[in-house]
């Protein structure tokens, strides 16, 4: 059933958008039934199952194998790991954690120049960590709504439809990388893409004038919203 | 007698026992209104366990180990600016706005000889080895500034492969036949041992005893002060490395004579005794010895001279490719380099022990740099350590981007 949902809700989506977004998630070739659960890689994770009490249903219910780069470091972040994975290309999962690391030390770098060189009350308002900085900036990517191509009586029409937080989450990524390729010849990606998340933080550059731009054409396109069902 | 000392050992225990844990809370305290002074660079806390205020290293002794000492930035200047501490260190250095370094086992073992050690007797040499990225080259920089305070006259080289993997330049000697120089590192190195000892051979008052013919018209007077030699190197570019030559040999004679202690500090030494990648113009590689500056400094680094000390460092990523083996100074340094420094006194630096890691995460995290919260918490220092291995440059390098 939930496939099922999930299977109409990826048929209003642009094509591009579709097939990365299928290859994602398994609709009718799920490895393991329904009984199985994920595997929970931390221990702190464990823990907090286990004061809700819902291990005592866990403890028997078969696991799925996890998945290699599951780990249990208190470093990890799920969402991080997914945006090393949208940066790689050709399988090349070292380069890419390097580069984003890189990006993530520029930002720390700049931030902390930053916060010595102001004054005593700006210090406060100053974030220096680049996760939270990247998440932020992530936010403030994020499409609430976006157009999808559909023909009606021969015609191609922008249709603004919503998007699932999974999807507007990946729009996201993609533009920020798109953004951090955008640049001379000489400076090296994460530089610019340290820059481009910077920008994005403070809800300002190229990015988050692409979404702002998304929605106003959404906006304009009100009146094609019906050919989504009609 | 015996009891009233059982009584104060006692009452040491209880000092320790009570009043560090206060102490610590209040450093942590104090760590944590530090930023509300009007000071851009958070001043150090006296009672942070891993600093110490003490920034003459003459006056480092086993107290202060795995503790971390500011170099002010004028030393920083005169004795570094042109190399001695890595790039991705004077990086770090640049967003912690300060240049601290730690106080570790090795150079206070160093210091301690240094300290003891007969200078009317020939020169000890001492041999730094390790695995990479154990803190060997900043050892050495702990040691320079050791020196440069005793007053020494410090001949650095900041990193010997320079000369023998990529020479800025090179050009066939000009004094004798079959040599090779290098103008610019030679001049490189004139101005940084300009920097290093401006002050001292000013004091000194340091003449040249012959006079040098370097052409037809330049010629250096005896008498004439040993900075005007250096100053010609830099100029004439084309003579640097003979002048050099000629500062190494005349300082040698007059510490011979003990009018100062000479400091020789070389980095990666053992690329002197190995293939290099200079060539002549009919590609032929070059011996070591065949390079004007390997050869002056190949005759400091013997003891048949005294009132001089010899620190060195060999290294694995400063031998060619194919001599990378092992890290150990009889493999490194091959039959020859071994039978010119035997007898010589080996100094392992190794991994941080625990209780440096644990300075060392403390200090990462008083500078800002360990940002995630995870990092903060005994079990986040744990995986850190873990995956580090306890080894200072990995541990610096996971550091970066948690």
């Amino acid at each position: 059933m939930a496939a099922y949902k999930l299977g109409s809700m990826i048929d209003c989506i642009s094509k591009p958008y579709k097939r990365m977004i299928l290859q994602k998630i398994q609709v009718r070739h799920g490895r393991y039934p329904a009984t199985f659960i994920d595997a929970v890689p931390k221990k702190n994770d464990l823990e907090e199952l286990q004061k809700e009490g819902v291990m005592k249903e866990l403890a028997f219910s078969p696991v799925k194998a996890a998945p290699n780069d599951l780990s249990s470091s208190l470093f990890r972040d799920s969402v991080i790991n997914h945006f090393t994975n949208i940066v790689m290309r050709k399988g090349q999962k070292k380069l890419a954690r390097e580069l984003v690391e890189e990006t993530f030390v520029a930002i720390k770098r700049t931030q902390l120049a930053k916060f010595h060189a102001s004054s005593a009350e700006s210090k406060l308002n100053i974030e220096l960590s680049p996760r939270n900085i990247f998440h932020r900036a992530l936010e403030n990517c994020k499409p609430i709504i976006i157009l999808t191509p559909i023909k009606r009586g021969g015609m191609t029409y922008q249709v603004p439809v919503p998007v699932t937080p999974k999807q507007s989450t990946f729009i996201a990524m993609k533009w920020l990388i798109e953004a951090g390729k955008n640049k001379e010849r000489t400076v090296h990606f994460p530089e610019q893409l340290s820059k481009e998340i910077l920008d994005a933080f403070h809800n300002q550059g190229r990015v988050v004038k692409q979404k702002q731009d998304l929605h106003k054409q959404c906006e304009a396109n009100k009146a094609f919203a019906h050919y989504r069902w009609s | 007698m015996a009891s009233s000392v059982k009584w104060s050992m006692n009452y040491i225990h209880t000092l320790q026992k009570v009043a560090l844990p206060n102490l610590q809370k209040l450093s942590a305290n104090l760590s944590g209104i530090r930023y509300s002074s009007t000071e851009a660079v958070p001043s150090a806390t006296p009672f942070a366990h891993f600093r110490t205020l003490e920034s003459d290293p003459v006056n480092h002794t086993n107290n202060h180990e795995a503790q971390f000492y500011t170099m002010t930035p004028s030393v920083h200047k005169t004795l570094f600016q042109l190399g001695g501490i890595s790039k991705s260190f004077e990086i770090q250095c640049k967003t912690f706005q300060e240049v601290c370094l730690m106080v570790r086992k090795p150079a206070l073992e160093v210091m301690e000889y240094l300290k003891q050690a007969n200078y009317d007797h020939p020169t000890i040499r001492y041999i730094l080895y390790g695995r990479k990225g154990t803190g060997k080259t900043l050892t050495l920089a702990h040691l320079l500034h050791y020196g440069f305070n005793k007053k020494w006259m410090l001949l650095h080289v900041p990193w010997a492969p320079n000369w023998t993997r990529r020479p800025r330049e090179i050009a066939p000697s000009i004094s004798r036949e079959g040599r090779i120089d290098m103008p610019v590192d030679a001049a490189v190195w004139l101005q940084q041992f300009k920097s290093q000892n401006e002050q001292l051979l000013k004091d000194l008052d340091l003449r040249a005893q012959k006079s040098y013919t370097w052409s037809k018209r330049e010629v250096t007077q005896e008498g004439e002060p040993l900075l005007s030699i250096a100053d010609h190197g830099i100029n004439r570019m084309k003579h640097a490395s003979d002048c050099v030559a000629v500062i190494l040999k005349e300082l040698r004679e007059y510490s011979q004579k003990g009018m100062f202690t000479t400091f020789v500090a070389v980095d990666g030494v053992n690329c002197f005794f190995r293939p290099t990648d200079v060539k002549r113009e009919n590609k032929v590689i070059v011996p070591a010895d065949e390079i004007t500056l390997i050869r002056a400094f190949k005759k400091l680094l013997k003891n048949d001279w005294n009132h001089g000390a010899v620190v060195v460092t060999v290294d694995e990523i400063a031998s060619p490719v194919g001599y990378r083996d092992s890290h150990m100074p009889k493999y490194l340094l091959g039959q020859e380099g071994f039978e010119l420094f035997e007898p010589f006194i080996p100094i392992c630096v190794e991994n941080y022990s625990r209780k440096e890691i644990e300075s060392c995460l403390d200090y990462f995290i008083d500078r800002l740099w360990i940002q995630t919260e995870e990092g903060r918490t005994p079990e986040g220092k744990e995986e850190l350590i873990f995956i580090s291995g306890s080894n200072p440059y990995r541990l610096m390098e996971i550091c970066k981007s948690r």
